[in-house]
């Protein structure tokens, strides 16, 4: 019988090496590796998220979690790729910090907790014109962009890239937003399909925008 | 000498309110003001940030223009001293309004570097040091001596952030100690570097550590991690003459207001999202000196009037407290001089 809560604690507290271990013994013992990724991985991770979002956590623990949680899925993604093929992802993100804003640690953190959620995510990088959204979001059939900004000067370029993606016959693809000084007015009001505030938030916005799609 | 239509407060009239003595009625003006100085002089902040000359009369115009109570000198100012260490930093040319930065992957340290014979920038020689010299010169001679200049450094855990990268840090935070410690320490020897090359040219100094603020780093680090070598820090620039040193973080600082006020600065700032009533009697049972921020978003896109009426409920919220200073967010490119100056008016109204 897997003991779901030592995995859970295991990424929970950072231990990258036992989470291997334990989830390759798991695996060994025939357990059915979504069950393995479910309810040991990603149950640790969002324990992670919650406790980040309310100060429990800091940076440095969420990014020595993220670290653990890859070592688990460094085990499990390559069998349910074997399984299930593509299906196994729950969606292709494409996400990418917007032209003239270089920061990244939120960006990142919501790629890492998507990808522990099962989400393909194509990260650009920081400082990105238009041009390189729709070229990411053509070349990986992205189901979700994700923008992030973090200053009141390069937020309103996240107007800009929803218009273009609609000039470019590409309105079909859901757009996401964040960053500290975003909301969930503001992404209305630039024509996103969705804003997440943290990033357990950013997942469930994701699921939800794909459900929709 | 430049001239301001609005009275600056001197020299002595600062130092009482850093010192907590003031029973100033005006309050003390101190907008934050680095790329948008570009704008005062229509330059992009890519522009200013690479001539001393453009710099300085950048800094001039806002003093002209907004009358505040000290000048900041610097624009992108979490990248000079790793750029002198061999950070590339990314320019913007044109009319790109773009502020300069180091992109992930430019930085120079790794993780686990040893530092001890890692060379330590001149600020006379490497890198955009010289020009942020220069220009507090040219603008401590234009101005005189009877007013605050202050020459922008990177606290030690921004700058260690800024030479091997956010996430690099944070994970060493916890996987490499010892590394991390190193790190600090070789930040520290460059900040130190830079602020003497400041204070011969007649400037004070502000030092600038938004990247320890507790919405990145646990409070337990900040105390075990930062707070040592900003004490070292503080405690060497008053060795060099410089007793009143604002040390600014962003964000919602509440929660490690203790552990600021044990680093010896003696003004400290209260940002826009971080609780006065908690800051204030902290500060006041310390007697600090203490910054209120308007939010950035408000000046950038608010009414002189709207601007106003929230300076005015802030002093009025500051009210007896000796130390206060007005003061605002990192004010966006191209912001209007007329929001900004809500702000002094509202001070200077306080005092009639
Ligand atoms: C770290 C930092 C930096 C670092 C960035 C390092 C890095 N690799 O990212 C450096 C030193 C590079 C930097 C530079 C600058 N910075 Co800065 N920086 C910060 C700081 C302290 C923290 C930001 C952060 O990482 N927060 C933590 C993360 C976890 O939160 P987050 O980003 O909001 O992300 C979460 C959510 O928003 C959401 N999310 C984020 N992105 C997305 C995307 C999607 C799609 C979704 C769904 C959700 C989502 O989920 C995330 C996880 O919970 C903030 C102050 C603050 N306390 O916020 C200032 C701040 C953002 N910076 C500011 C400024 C002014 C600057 C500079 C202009 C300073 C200067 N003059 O040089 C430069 C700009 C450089 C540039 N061209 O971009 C200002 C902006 C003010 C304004 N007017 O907008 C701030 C607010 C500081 C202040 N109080 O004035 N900065």
């Amino acid at each position: 019988m897997p003991d779901y809560a030592q995995l859970n604690q295991f990424v929970y507290e950072g231990k990258a090496k036992d989470v291997q271990r334990i989830t390759q013994e798991y695996v060994d013992e025939g357990i059915p590796v979504d069950q393995i990724l479910n309810k040991g991985l990603i149950a640790g991770m969002s324990v992670v998220g919650e406790d980040f979002k309310y100060n429990i956590l800091y940076v440095p623990e969420v990014l020595i979690a993220a670290r653990a949680m890859k070592a688990g899925l460094a085990v499990v993604k390559p069998l349910l790729i074997a399984q299930d093929g593509d299906s196994s992802s729950s969606g292709t993100v494409v996400m990418g910090t917007v032209k003239g804003d270089l920061h990244d640690i939120g960006k990142n953190l919501v790629c890492m907790m998507a990808e522990g959620a099962g989400f393909t995510i194509i990260d650009i990088g920081v400082d990105q014109p238009y041009e390189k959204f729709i070229e990411a979001a053509k070349e990986h059939k992205a189901d979700i962009v994700g923008m992030s900004a973090l200053l009141t000067t390069t937020m309103p370029y996240m107007k800009k890239v929803v218009d273009e993606f609609e000039n470019a016959g590409l309105g079909d693809i859901k757009m996401a937003v964040g960053g500290a000084p975003v909301s969930e007015m503001y992404a209305d009001e630039v024509g996103a399909d969705g804003y997440g505030s943290d990033a357990p938030s950013s997942v469930e916005l994701f699921h939800k925008l794909c459900a929709s799609a | 000498m430049p001239t301001t239509p609005h009275p600056t407060a001197t020299r002595s009239e600062v130092e009482s309110t850093l010192r907590f003595e003031s029973n100033r009625s005006i309050p003390l003006f101190m907008p934050a003001i680095y790329e948008h100085k570009g704008h005062f002089i229509g330059k992009t902040p890519s522009q200013i940030s690479r001539d001393p000359q453009l710099l300085a009369q950048a800094a001039l115009k806002e003093y002209e223009q907004l009358g505040p109570d000290a000048l900041a000198i610097g624009v992108d100012v979490y990248n000079l001293e790793a750029e002198a260490a061999g950070c590339e930093v990314t320019y913007y040319e044109g009319d790109d309004t773009s502020i300069p930065g180091i992109k992930p992957g430019n930085h120079v340290i790794k993780p686990g570097q040893d530092l001890t014979n890692y060379p330590v920038p001149n600020p006379l020689k490497d890198g955009r040091m010289p020009v942020n010299i220069e220009a507090a010169r040219i603008v401590r001679k234009e101005i005189g001596d009877d007013y605050w200049i202050r020459g922008a450094i990177s606290g030690p855990f921004s700058l260690a952030i800024s030479l091997l990268g956010a996430e690099d840090l944070f994970i060493s935070c916890l996987d490499d100690p010892e590394f991390v410690n190193g790190l600090m320490n070789y930040s520290a020897k460059i900040i130190k570097e830079f602020a003497k090359g400041y204070i011969d040219a007649g400037a004070d100094l502000i030092i600038f550590d938004s990247q320890a603020s507790p919405e990145l780093l646990s409070p337990t680090m900040y105390e075990e991690i930062v707070l040592p070598v900003t004490q070292d820090l503080i405690a060497f620039f008053k060795t060099q003459g410089v007793n009143d040193v604002p040390l600014i973080i962003g964000g919602n600082t509440t929660p490690i207001i203790d552990t600021l006020i044990d680093t010896g600065a003696n003004n400290l700032l209260c940002d826009f999202t971080g609780n006065w009533e908690e800051w204030s009697d902290a500060c006041r049972g310390a007697k600090r000196a203490l910054r209120r921020n308007i939010a950035p978003q408000l000046i950038e896109n608010g009414t002189p009037d709207e601007i106003y009426a929230v300076a005015k409920q802030e002093i009025a919220n500051a009210g007896d407290f000796p130390g206060f200073i007005m003061g605002t967010a990192v004010i966006p490119f191209a912001t209007k001089t007329e929001n900004i100056l809500a702000i002094k008016q509202a001070c200077i109204d306080a005092g009639s």
